[in-house]
């Protein structure tokens, strides 16, 4: 049904990223593709120079670990992972736009009072996303 | 994969998005599931109502009831409803997915562009606020 999907998954959410990606799955087209996004939080500028120089990478590295053992190997052909870092919802505009993407998928949770006030990375991805956008909740 | 799945019809360019929702319903419903589909009539506003005879409303209502039917012949579930509604869209669509305890809300929505950032879409408010999962097509 779609080309190109990207899932966001919060690795501190793991079974609800697992879930995403299963209904990912059936929603891709047989040559489509699957980005598996995460996004890693920017460090503020004043604690990151108290922290050791490498961290990030560390960060990173160990985000594409995590995320590679998200990945069922029986689809792997369609799957590419891919690790970012800054605010979550303006980085995965993003990478639906460098990719092309025609179906953004992520997870919410059940929007309370405090959601009509600060609202979620969910609903400013819908907000601004030039491609159809499924929040799984 | 969804069992209760509501699909938001706004009837611009006589259905044809409606249907493309339609279609992709037919293929996320899961067996023995339902789809509803639901139009939110607008309000008039008092001063307009006064001056439109009941017989134009009620034509208005069918009209969209006939639409809604030809629509509804489209949709491929065990179960297929139909609710026409008034009021505001958002508020119409998120109180009828708690009434049947939807699991998935799909509407269609624009491309957004400048206004988006100060005034947001039908969709945008119902993700906000939405129990359940919400696809927003575009």
């Amino acid at each position: 049904m779609y080309k190109q999907i990207i899932v966001a998954v919060d690795l501190s959410h793991g079974a609800a990223g697992k879930a995403l990606l299963e209904r990912a799955l059936k929603l891709v087209d047989d040559s489509g593709t699957i980005s598996v996004l995460h996004v890693l939080d920017e460090v503020p500028s004043y604690i990151a120079a108290e922290l050791p120089r490498d961290l990030n990478d560390r960060r990173t590295a160990e985000a594409r670990v995590e995320l590679g053992l998200l990945l069922p190997k029986e689809a792997s052909a369609k799957l590419v992972s891919e690790v970012r870092s800054g605010a979550p919802s303006a980085q995965i505009l993003q990478c639906a736009e460098d990719t092309g993407a025609d179906l953004i998928m992520l997870a919410s949770h059940r929007p309370g009072l405090s959601d009509y006030f600060i609202g979620s990375t969910a609903a400013r991805v819908v907000r601004h996303a030039q491609c159809s956008v499924l929040v799984s909740r | 994969m969804y069992r209760t799945i509501i699909v938001a019809v706004a009837l611009f360019n006589k259905g044809a998005t409606s249907r493309g929702l339609i279609e992709r319903a037919n293929r996320l419903v899961s067996d023995g599931g339902s789809i509803t589909l639901v139009h939110v009539l607008d309000d008039l506003p008092a001063y307009l109502a006064d001056a439109m005879t009941q017989e134009a409303v009620l034509n208005h209502r069918k009209a969209i009831r006939e639409q809604l039917d030809s629509l509804a012949a489209t949709a491929q579930a065990a179960r297929v409803d139909i609710d026409i509604r008034a009021g505001s869209a958002s508020p119409g669509i998120l109180a009828l997915a708690q009434e049947i305890n939807a699991d998935l809300i799909m509407l269609a929505s624009h491309k957004p562009d400048l206004s988006d950032y100060f005034i947001g879409s039908t969709a945008s408010r119902v993700v906000r606020h939405a129990q359940c999962s919400v696809l927003v097509a575009r």
